[in-house]
């Protein structure tokens, strides 16, 4: 089993390590933005974080970001219109978003128009291992 | 009412508070940090369930029932026990509120009041996160509920906290905020910690 972890490990650095990917990380939980931080830095991507959505909206440039990870439930500005914003800012940034609700696929779709423009849907908790997964699939897309 | 009541305190002194609210109280409590939030509805909870006999029904937004549940449990209270006798409701508001209209939200209400006392409760006591209105952009509806809720409680065996974060409050305009104050006997703003 743990030879097994380390191969699918170093296939995961692997196939992004090419690039070094660049990460927008939105969530207004602290706590989820550090573990994300360290966890993808450590596997070569580079990462920004916010907890606020309008001073990620604020600082967000176009082409900055390779990828935008958006929790959708935030208090100010929630993901699906920080999305909206940013698509008109960039319309190339791959964007993941993340939410800890117990929303099916099929309810995600319906409560998001432009649902299929984005390019993934995680659901937390999800290890920083998977993470990486779905993000080394994304960008390797 | 013209004019209404702010009142500026830190976590405990609020949760201390609101464990006093009556039936017919709709209150409001402004929050920054969602510790705060928990720290306020956890002391509220546990002191309402040991005293008196209502359902306490806890309606959340920007947490999830798992989170909710793991704070509760850390304030020793005993969940499978309350949620077993009814006299415990952990729902996500964004299931409850506009799902399909506000009067849908405002029966819902009534009819969980209704159902505590058929099991034999006083009544219940509502804890909501109004961020679900901000979330799905109805903000017209929301000072339009916030002014029913006063009479929903006025006439029930029922009290309400609407909670807010600062950053939803913000946003909804000078107008709008007045409006939501007015509504609430008494509008608690959570004085943070340095």
């Amino acid at each position: 089993m743990v030879a097994e972890h380390d191969l699918k490990k170093d296939t995961l650095q692997t196939s992004v390590q090419t690039k070094k990917y660049r990460v927008m990380i939105v969530d207004d939980e602290q706590d989820i933005t550090a573990i994300f931080k360290i966890g993808l830095e450590k596997n070569q991507f580079i990462v920004t974080t916010f907890n606020d959505p309008l001073e990620a909206l604020s600082k967000f440039k176009p082409r900055l970001y390779d990828l935008l990870i958006l929790d959708i439930r935030m208090p100010g500005m929630n993901g699906f219109q920080l999305y909206e914003k940013i698509r008109d800012l960039d319309d190339k940034v791959k964007v993941c978003f993340l939410t800890a609700f117990e929303e099916s696929r099929r309810e995600f779709r319906n409560s998001f128009p432009l649902f299929e423009e984005v390019n993934c849907y995680l659901k937390k908790p999800i290890t920083v291992q998977d993470l990486i997964k779905r993000l080394a699939d994304i960008a390797n897309s | 009412m013209d004019n209404y009541r702010l009142i500026q305190e830190n976590s405990p002194t609020i949760g201390e508070d609101l464990s006093k609210m009556r039936f017919g109280e709709h209150n409001a409590l402004i929050y920054d940090e969602i510790n705060s939030l928990r720290e306020i509805y956890c002391s509220y909870s546990k002191k309402r369930l040991q005293l008196r006999n209502n359902t306490i029904v806890i309606l959340y937004h920007y947490e999830t029932k798992r989170s909710i549940r793991d704070a509760l449990k850390e304030f020793d209270i005993d969940l499978d026990r309350h949620e077993a006798d009814r006299s415990l409701i952990i729902r996500d508001a964004n299931e409850i509120i506009l799902s399909p209209t506000l009067d849908s939200f405002l029966q819902y209400l009534k009819t969980l009041e209704r159902l505590a006392i058929k099991y034999g409760k006083n009544g219940i006591d509502v804890i909501v996160d109004m961020g679900s209105f901000r979330h799905i952009g109805k903000e017209q509806e929301l000072v339009e509920c916030e002014k029913r809720l006063n009479f929903i409680c006025a006439a029930s065996k029922c009290s309400i906290l609407c909670c807010y974060h600062n950053k939803d409050v913000k946003a909804l305009g000078a107008n709008r905020i007045e409006e939501i104050h007015k509504s609430h006997l008494k509008n608690y703003v959570v004085k943070e910690q340095e």
